[in-house]
C-alpha cells in the first residue's frame, strides 16, 4: 500500500474542492445568463448553429419589414386605383 | 578482554544516536507542512565488537551504535517527472489564457460581435433597396459599414495589446528564470561546501530541488547530477547552470511574430520544451498571429466582394459605383473615401436602371450570406478559435490532474507522515530511556566494583 501523509489528504481535498467550485462557477454562469453557450469554447459546433440561427433570424425580420413595406405600397396603389 | 569502563562508551553511543534520531523526527514534524521538504532518516549501524570490544572469553559483544548518515528519502525519477509535468502544465496554462482571451475579444455570441454587425449591414442594404431615394437609409447603411470597420480595427488593436502583454510577461519570466539560475548556482556551491565539511546538505538539497521545480514551471529544463553534489541544469541542450556558474537567458522580440529565447548572447535561439515561456512564445508567434490572419482574410474577402458588386451599380447621381470599403487588412479596414460621409454615392441601382432602382442593393444583401461568403468565413474563424480554446481547456484540466497525481506520488515517498514520526518518537524515546538505564546499570556495577570490593579484612 502506498504511503499516505496528512499533507496529501489536505492537498487532495483542496484540489477536489477547487474542481467542484470550478464546475459550480460554470453552472452559475449558465444560470445567471440563461445561456448554455457563453463563449465559443463552450460548444464550438453549437456556436456555429447559434450564429447561423441568429443570422437567419435577422434575415427573416428584414424580410418581414420588406413585406410590410410592399403591402404598404400595394395598399396605396389600390387606393389610388379605386379613386380613379 | 576490553576495558571495564567500555559499557559507559556503549551507553553513550546509544544515547547520542537515539537523541539524534529523536531530533530528526522532530525536524520532520516541524517541516510537515513545508513546501518541498523531504523527510529525513538517520541511518544507524552497529559498531562491530571485533578487536577492542567487551570480550568475555572468545566472544565479543558490539561497541554500540554509530550514526552513519542522515539522508533525505527521495526518488529522483519522481522528482524529474514532477518537473516535466510542471513544465507542460505551465505551457498549457499560458496557451489556455491566450486562447480564452482571444475568444472573448470577439464578443461572440453577442449583440456587439462582428456577426451581429454583418447581419445589421445586410439588413441596411435591404432597407436601401426598399427606399433607394431615401438618403437617411443610405446614411444608416454607411454607419453600419463604418461599425464593421471599427470592429476590425478594434480587434486588431486588442490583438496588438495581447501580443505586447504576452511579451512583457515573457520578459518578466526571463528575469525570474535568471534569478533562479543564479540561486541554483549559489546552492551548488553551498552544497559542495557542506559536503566537504561533512555536514548533511539535506535541507540545501531540498531548497535546490524546490527552485528547480519552480524553474520548470517557467521553462522546461533537464538536470543531471554533476561532481561534488553540483546539479547541472540545461534548457534545450544549452547549459543554464554549470556548477557554481549560471548563464542568463534573454527574450529577443526584435523580429516581429518570431520572438525567441537566447542564452547569453548566442545567435542560436533556444529550443525550449514546455514551460510558461514556451506557452507565451507560442501565443506571441502562433496563436495571436493566426487569429489576426483569419481576421485579415475576412476583411479582404468582405472588401473584394462588396467593392466588386458595388462597382457594378450606379449611385443616386447616376455615376458608376466606386470602392465601398478600403484597406489592405483588418488593421486599416474602413469605408472608402468615395462613400464616407456621402450617402448619395452608394450604388444601390443596377447600372442603367435609373436612379430609383434598388436591385444592386438587393444583390449586396445576398452576397454577404452566400455559401463560402464572409458570414461563412467568420463563422469558421470563430469555430476554429472555439475548438482551439476548448481543446486547450480540456488539456489544461487533464494536465492539472496529471501534475497533481505525480505530486502526490512524490509526496507519498518524501512527505512527512505525522503518525509515522509519532511512532518513531516512541521507539527512539524508549531506546533512549533504556540506554540511560544501561548507563545507570554500568554505573552501579562500577560502584560495586570500586566501593564494594577490596574490603576484605576491614
Amino acid at each position: 500500500m502506498a504511503r499516505v501523509t496528512q499533507g496529501m489528504l489536505s492537498r487532495a481535498s483542496l484540489a477536489n474542492l477547487q474542481a467542484s467550485l470550478g464546475r459550480t462557477q460554470g453552472l452559475q454562469e449558465k444560470l445567471a445568463t440563461g445561456k448554455s453557450i457563453n463563449r465559443p469554447s463552450d460548444s464550438p459546433t453549437g456556436m456555429v448553429t447559434a450564429m447561423q440561427t441568429r443570422g437567419s433570424l435577422a434575415r427573416k425580420e428584414q424580410h418581414l419589414r420588406n413585406a410590410d413595406n410592399a403591402i404598404g405600397w400595394l395598399n396605396t396603389a389600390d387606393a389610388a386605383m379605386q379613386g380613379a | 578482554m576490553g576495558s571495564t569502563f567500555y559499557g559507559l562508551s556503549v551507553a553513550q553511543t546509544g544515547l547520542a544516536a537515539q537523541r539524534r534520531a529523536l531530533e530528526t523526527a522532530g525536524h520532520n514534524i516541524a517541516n510537515a507542512n513545508t513546501d518541498g521538504y523531504s523527510r529525513q532518516r538517520v541511518d544507524l549501524a552497529s559498531i562491530s565488537g571485533a578487536g577492542s570490544g567487551i570480550n568475555v572469553g572468545s566472544f565479543s559483544s558490539g561497541n554500540g551504535v554509530d550514526v552513519v548518515g542522515q539522508n533525505r528519502i527521495v526518488d529522483q525519477f519522481l522528482i524529474n517527472r514532477v518537473n516535466a509535468e510542471r513544465a507542460t502544465l505551465g505551457q498549457y496554462e499560458e496557451r489556455q489564457t491566450t486562447l480564452s482571451r482571444l475568444e472573448l475579444s470577439f464578443g461572440e455570441p453577442g449583440d456587439n460581435g462582428l456577426s451581429s454587425q454583418m447581419d445589421a449591414f445586410r439588413s441596411a442594404w435591404d432597407t436601401v433597396a426598399m427606399t433607394p431615394e431615401d438618403e437617411a437609409a443610405r446614411a444608416s447603411l454607411l454607419q453600419r459599414g463604418q461599425a464593421i470597420g471599427d470592429s476590425f480595427q478594434n480587434l486588431t488593436r486588442q490583438f496588438d495589446t495581447m501580443s505586447d502583454d504576452v511579451l512583457q510577461r515573457g520578459a518578466a519570466l526571463v528575469v525570474e528564470v535568471n534569478g533562479k539560475a543564479a540561486q541554483i548556482a549559489d546552492l551548488n556551491l553551498a552544497i559542495s561546501a557542506a559536503m566537504e565539511a561533512g555536514v548533511p546538505p539535506n535541507d540545501l538539497l531540498d531548497q535546490r530541488d524546490q527552485i528547480v521545480r519552480q524553474l520548470s514551471e517557467f521553462v522546461g529544463v533537464s538536470t543531471h547530477q554533476g561532481d561534488n553534489g553540483h546539479l547541472q541544469v540545461n534548457i534545450g541542450g544549452a547549459s543554464l547552470v554549470m556548477g557554481g556558474r549560471a548563464n542568463s537567458i534573454s527574450l529577443d522580440d526584435s523580429v516581429p511574430g518570431g520572438a525567441v529565447l537566447r542564452i547569453n548572447t548566442s545567435s542560436v535561439p533556444l529550443n525550449t520544451t514546455g514551460g510558461r515561456l514556451e506557452g507565451l512564445l507560442e501565443s506571441a508567434n502562433v496563436l495571436i498571429p493566426d487569429a489576426q490572419a483569419g481576421l485579415d482574410a475576412l476583411a479582404v474577402q468582405l472588401r473584394d466582394l462588396i467593392n466588386g458588386q458595388h462597382a457594378l451599380g450606379q449611385d443616386l447621381d447616376l455615376n458608376a459605383g466606386g470602392d465601398f470599403f478600403t484597406g489592405t487588412s483588418a488593421r486599416d479596414f474602413a469605408l472608402a473615401p468615395a462613400v464616407d460621409g456621402n450617402p448619395r454615392a452608394v450604388a444601390a441601382a443596377v447600372a442603367g436602371a435609373g436612379r430609383y432602382d434598388g436591385n444592386n442593393a438587393i444583390s449586396m444583401a445576398e452576397l454577404i450570406g452566400v455559401t463560402g461568403g464572409p458570414d461563412d468565413t467568420y463563422r469558421s474563424l470563430i469555430a476554429n478559435i472555439g475548438v482551439a480554446a476548448q481543446t486547450a481547456n480540456q488539456r489544461l484540466d487533464l494536465q492539472s490532474e496529471l501534475t497533481a497525481q505525480v505530486d502526490a506520488q512524490r509526496e507519498s515517498v518524501s512527505g512527512v507522515s505525522i503518525d509515522e514520526e509519532m511512532a518513531q518518537l516512541v521507539a527512539f524515546q524508549q531506546a533512549y530511556d533504556a540506554s540511560a538505564r544501561f548507563l545507570t546499570t554500568i554505573d552501579e556495577m562500577l560502584e560495586r566494583l570500586i566501593n564494594g570490593t577490596g574490603t576484605v579484612g576491614r
